[in-house]
């Protein structure tokens, strides 16, 4: 076995390449003199560039690319070698490359203190958080499930407390440990009543074990638990009140970061436990069991709680981090239909909602560095004092509320044909709630707008125009491309999409 | 294409015994579609690239008695043409396309049907094209709805050097509006009046068919008939009028006429395009220039106005999104405009040829046709804007800036009521009987409901919006009858209703420039001031209250004379709206410009410029309103030359609507056509 072990790790390269920056971080950190943030900052893009050409490679290796390698299960089993996992990876990679960018010279990432302290530990601890989302998205096995979940969760309480000298950043923190705390517990709960049913932690041997178990409360009450731990990382409602106060008080490059990749990883997670283990996307569900209820419900509450909570909020990370709960009611919606379609619609959301998410956050962080707010009313007048950056922050807007020709409309689109193409009064019920709340979507998303482009600013001295730094122009013309070039031309990454749904056994 | 393998691996293992070298395999070589030039012959190339002999058993134009193909396009019946091929073997099938027949297609968009035993591929079709290979022959309608965003990104791209200068950007915008209302009158005067679908390509011209997005079966496609003809007229008459109009906006300028280009492009894109898909993004990019066209450059309440519009508008198009997947999901499998197999389709024309209604489907125990119906109606209804749906329009209009309101008014709401025929009346005739009363009655709550609004209003503006909530209704009213008159009058009533409101938004506009109010009560005795001015408005307000002699009274007539054998007594209140009408247009004439001048605007700091003179309308003001003065007045008299331009496929429409229902029954009344050409001319 551990011959087989070692024989495996060349299928974590991109894992490896993580772990080695981390390392190399920590030891530029210690060894390095004077502002150090800069370095780190390469050490760990270039970190996070390998891992992801890796992960690439990984991918086109499982698609057929010569030498052709069969997705297979590696560590006995904990870890999978699928295009599932290597497309999330590269996903992951680029997010997450673009989020180091963001970080670069900011405050929290030490660049900007006198001595440059905190980088090593800033980025170190965010090549952690990659390294637990590659986890997340290769584990097959319940225990892996749980600790690489809980690997991302702990140094995210750590990241979202960052600012130790801000209280908003510390309180954060602290809710954040606690509902992170309750959630795994619930989740932990849940998988003991799925192992107690089954017999087994292995994803697929559960699956093998449900198809002659009649344990059926057992395992419906098991899932239930171990939805409670997906639907916190992906802050579904009952579980988003954390999001809020964390999306507040954290540095703002951590928030983007939190509404994108945790929130996929959880997504992806949730994936490959419902196909592997529950066989939900089959003809026939084992046990019969009421999943796409169960998704419909929780798509259905999560966007309106989300959407509506989002109405009120004056702080635009706060009403950020509310759409990022609607959103992932959207997302939810496409679960609820657990058909080919809807996973890929799921799957293609995600990346546009990568895309049009990190660019709003962006925004606001440009915005805030200048103004020193996070407030809608920072954004007064900013058509007239940066019409670029004004201009890209309502792409963003439109797109995540779903209008043409936007990338947001083609992801809606998507999970709209996936709920209306199955059929039934249910799904054309979700339909309908789905449509109402883009409309409700629209109104908060337009008092940014409003405040852009139909207000002047607060007081005459802020009128004048913002700057906005290079190296944000540059990222932020990265982000604002794919999200308009998706909206007009998808098909290529639609089909990557669907090939990347593709599950060891 | 994945879930096929399956099928396919099991026939080819079916007949393995008879194969030895595996099944025949029919192949297009080539480029598809086939390019083919009007009068000439084109020639494709089949293989048969399989183990076995390929017996071809018909090689056939697609053609159906619903979707004619244009008459003269043929398979050239060339001697062996249907003989077997061996694997390995080639063939060169010629079609022609020698158009005849009175009307002839000038276009060609078909397929060629093939048939033979490829166990895959029973029957594949090739995509046959006609191209004349110059820009304006082949993208005419993309001329004319591109040009306008030519114009925003030229706008942009000075900004971006910093050269964008207002009168720049005006310059740009009077030249792109200019060329596309050139483009469209050529494309008036182009345009064959009496081709019909009957005559092939579904009676519509200008086509423009290549294929967007293969995965998903959208499709780029435009094309105009007699009805979107008309409204891609009044969309560029209208908008090179508000460019005039528009000299009144003084900030932000480039901003202001980047929006308003971006406007332009949106209305003709919803008029010509033909593929739902690409129809619904015409549709929604339209809203975001709206938004920012009435909250920056509007009125005082102008926030209010512009997210009203937007989030009733939104609410709208997201039941129109749904009905849209409900009806590509159901509709039958076809062919891509270059051969291509699609399982589904977005073509509107394609929609038209399925019958939704014999599928029976019921979403929630309602039958799906009837719901896609009221979504999409409801869509179009917030759009015309139709009672209950209407009270975003006054604070829209009374918000807006001058041009906006112009556009608004002119071009947008006949959105609502084109979108109607286009799409629930072509797609769904079924639902559309099932509906047409209620339409009616919808229609006359408009016209009473709207009119006695109007005659409440203090504001000029609001005054002009509840009119147009009123005369909307008449364009309801006529379309519900489904009788020749009553749709000729609808369609006419939207053309009509366009130039007036157009005249009566400039009109407003100028007066509200000069006392920078719009209360009826505080004016008075303005005719004296301004006798010219006053002149328009009294034309403008004889055309909108429908006087005989001017454009309004021939479209309120026909739908009169339309609606009255079906709906007799929904008419008749109808007819007493008129009565309203006259009345709140005569009262707020008498108000405004009769009686005594009042004095104290002699003191006004408004009028302290001119000494406390209210000016005469100035060049700039006349240019905008005398096109539309001539109009109203020419067609008041002479409206064949719409009509005609409108009947052929406004009669097409009828049909496919009225003949859906087998037991239709028998609407008397000859053609509004017949009717004008028996009166005296």
């Amino acid at each position: 076995m551990p011959a087989q072990s070692v024989a495996d790790l060349r299928f974590i390269y991109p894992e490896l390449v993580l772990a080695g920056a981390i390392f190399a971080i920590l030891f530029f950190d210690l060894a390095g003199r004077g502002d150090r943030s800069r370095g780190c900052a390469t050490i760990a893009l270039a970190g996070l560039v390998g891992a992801g050409v890796l992960a690439a490679r990984d991918f086109l290796l499982c698609r057929g690319a010569h030498p052709a390698i069969e997705p297979h299960a590696i560590f006995s089993g904990l870890l999978a070698f699928d295009p599932f996992a290597a497309g999330m990876k590269v996903f992951f990679a680029m997010a997450c490359a673009l989020i180091v960018v963001f970080s670069i010279p900011t405050e929290e990432a030490g660049g900007g203190s006198a001595k440059g302290r905190g980088a090593g530990e800033f980025y170190g601890l965010f090549l952690c958080i990659v390294l637990g989302l590659y986890l997340m998205a290769g584990a097959r096995n319940l225990l892996m499930l749980y600790l690489s979940l809980e690997l991302v969760s702990v140094i995210s309480f750590v990241m979202a407390g960052f600012r130790t000298e801000d209280h908003k950043s510390g309180e954060a923190a602290l809710k954040y440990v606690i509902f992170g705390g309750a959630s795994s517990g619930v989740m932990l709960y849940g998988m003991s009543w799925l192992f107690g049913a089954t017999g087994s932690l292995d994803l697929g041997e559960i699956a093998a074990a449900l198809a002659t178990t009649d344990s059926k409360a057992a395992v419906f009450v098991g899932v239930l638990g171990v939805l409670a731990g997906f639907g916190y990382k992906i802050s579904a409602v009952p579980f988003h009140m954390w999001a809020p106060d964390v999306y507040e008080g954290a540095p703002t490059a951590i928030t983007a970061f939190l509404s994108v990749g945790p929130k996929a990883a959880g997504f992806a997670m949730m994936l490959r436990f419902f196909t592997q283990a529950l066989g939900a996307n089959a003809e026939v569900v084992p046990l019969d069991l009421p999943w796409p209820l169960v998704g419909g419900i929780l798509a259905a509450v999560t966007m309106t709680v989300g959407n509506l909570t989002a109405l009120g909020q004056n702080n635009v990370k706060r009403m950020l981090a509310y759409s990022s709960v609607a959103h992932a009611g959207y997302i939810l919606m496409g679960f609820s239909v657990f058909d080919d379609l809807g996973m890929r619609s799921m799957l293609f959301y995600i990346t546009v909602y990568c895309f049009m998410n990190l660019g709003a956050f962006l925004v606001v962080m440009a915005v805030a560095e200048r103004t020193g707010s996070e407030r809608i009313e920072a954004f007064r007048g900013l058509g007239r004092r940066a019409p670029l950056l004004a201009a890209a922050m309502a792409i963003f807007l439109f797109s995540l509320t779903g209008l043409p020709p936007m990338a947001g409309f083609i992801g809606k689109f998507y999970l709209f044909v996936a709920l209306l193409e199955k059929g039934g009064t249910g799904y054309a019920l979700l339909a309908v709630i789905g449509a109402l709340n883009s409309v409700v979507a629209l109104f908060y998303y337009a008092r940014v707008l409003k405040a852009m482009y139909l207000r002047n600013a607060a007081e005459p001295e802020a009128e004048g125009p913002v700057p906005v730094r290079p190296l944000y122009g540059a990222t932020l013309a990265a982000l604002v491309v794919p999200t308009v070039v998706l909206g007009l031309y998808w098909m290529p990454v639609f089909a990557l999409v669907g090939e990347s749904l593709n599950f060891a056994r | 294409m994945i879930r096929s393998i399956p099928l396919v691996l099991a026939l080819s293992l079916s007949s393995a015994l008879a194969w030895a070298d595996g099944p025949p395999r029919i192949e297009v070589v080539g480029k598809a579609p086939v390019k083919i030039k009007a009068g000439g012959t084109a020639a494709f190339r089949l293989a048969n690239t399989g183990g076995a002999r390929l017996e071809i058993s018909e090689i056939r134009v697609r053609t159906s008695e619903a979707m004619p193909a244009p008459a003269g396009f043929s398979v050239v019946q060339d001697e062996g043409l249907l003989e077997p091929l061996e694997p390995g073997q080639k063939r060169t099938v010629s079609v022609a396309f020698r158009p005849s027949g009175p009307h002839r297609a000038k276009q060609l968009f078909g397929h060629v049907e093939i048939l033979s035993n490829d166990p895959a591929h029973r029957r594949i079709a090739v995509g046959v094209v006609t191209s004349k290979g110059s820009l304006l022959g082949d993208h005419m309608l993309s001329c004319i709805t591109f040009v306008p965003l030519a114009g925003v990104l030229a706008i942009f791209l000075l900004f971006l050097v910093k050269r964008s200068s207002d009168r720049l950007c005006q310059i740009i915008a009077y030249v792109t509006t200019a060329i596309s209302l050139a483009l469209s009158i050529w494309l008036v005067i182009q345009y064959d009046p009496g081709f019909g679908r009957a005559d092939g390509n579904a009676g519509m011209q200008f086509i423009e068919h290549s294929v967007w997005v293969a995965g998903f079966n959208i499709e780029y496609f435009l094309g105009v008939d007699g009805i979107s003809v008309t409204m891609v007229l009044l969309t560029a008459i209208i908008s090179f009028v508000g460019v005039i109009v528009s000299t009144s906006v003084t900030r932000q300028v480039p901003g202001y006429y980047a929006m308003y280009l971006l406007l332009v492009t949106g209305m003709f894109g919803v008029f010509v395009s033909l593929d739902f898909f690409l129809f619904y993004v015409f549709w929604e990019v339209m809203l975001l220039p709206m938004y920012f066209l009435i909250g920056i450059w509007g009125g005082p309440r102008k926030e209010y106005a512009a997210i009203k519009f937007f989030l009733y508008t939104l609410a709208g198009s997201v039941l129109m999104l749904l009905a849209l997947i409900l009806l590509y999901y159901n509709s039958e499998p076809t062919y891509l405009v270059d051969g291509r197999a699609a399982q589904h389709t977005f073509s509107m024309v394609e929609m038209m040829l399925n019958s939704y209604d014999q599928l029976g489907l019921t979403v929630a125990g309602v039958s799906m046709t009837r719901l896609c119906w009221v979504f999409l109606f409801i869509g179009f209804a917030i759009k015309v804007p139709m009672f209950p749906f209407h009270t975003w329009l006054p604070d829209a209009h009374v918000e807006a800036p001058t041009a906006i309101s112009v556009i608004l008014a002119g071009v947008l709401l006949k959105m609502g009521t084109y979108g109607m025929m286009r799409i629930n009346f072509a797609i769904l005739p079924e639902a559309t009987q099932w509906a047409a009363s209620a339409m009616a009655v919808f229609g006359v709550i408009n016209i009473i409901y709207g009119a006695f609004c109007a005659m409440a209003q203090e504001d000029l503006k609001k005054l002009v919006a509840y009119s147009s909530v009123s005369h909307m209704g008449f364009c309801l009213l006529g379309l519900s009858a489904l009788t020749p008159q009553g749709m000729n009058g609808a369609v006419l009533q939207m053309f009509n209703h366009g130039t007036i409101t157009a005249m009566l938004f400039t009109l407003v506009g100028v007066v509200y420039d000069r006392a920078h109010t719009r209360e009826i009560g505080k004016f008075g005795g303005l005719a004296s001031e301004m006798p010219l001015y006053t002149a328009f408005v009294g034309l403008a307000f004889m055309a909108s209250l429908g006087l005989p002699g001017l454009s309004g009274f021939i479209s309120e007539a026909l739908v009169f004379l339309g609606s009255f054998p079906v709906w007799p007594v929904a008419t008749i209140i109808a007819i007493t709206g008129v009565i309203i009408t006259a009345a709140y247009h005569l009262w707020a004439l008498q108000r405004v410009f009769l009686g005594k001048f009042n004095e104290s605007w002699r003191k006004s700091h408004a009028l302290e410029a001119t000494g406390g003179k209210f000016p005469e309308m100035n060049l700039r003001e006349l240019a905008s309103l005398a096109p539309l003065a001539a109009i109203v007045i020419v067609l008041g008299f002479y409206p064949l030359p719409i009509l005609n331009l409108i009947g052929t496929g406004l009669e097409d429409l009828r049909q496919m609507v009225v003949s859906a229902d087998h037991a239709a029954v028998a609407r008397a009344g000859s053609s509004a056509l017949d009717l004008l050409a028996a009166g005296p001319r």
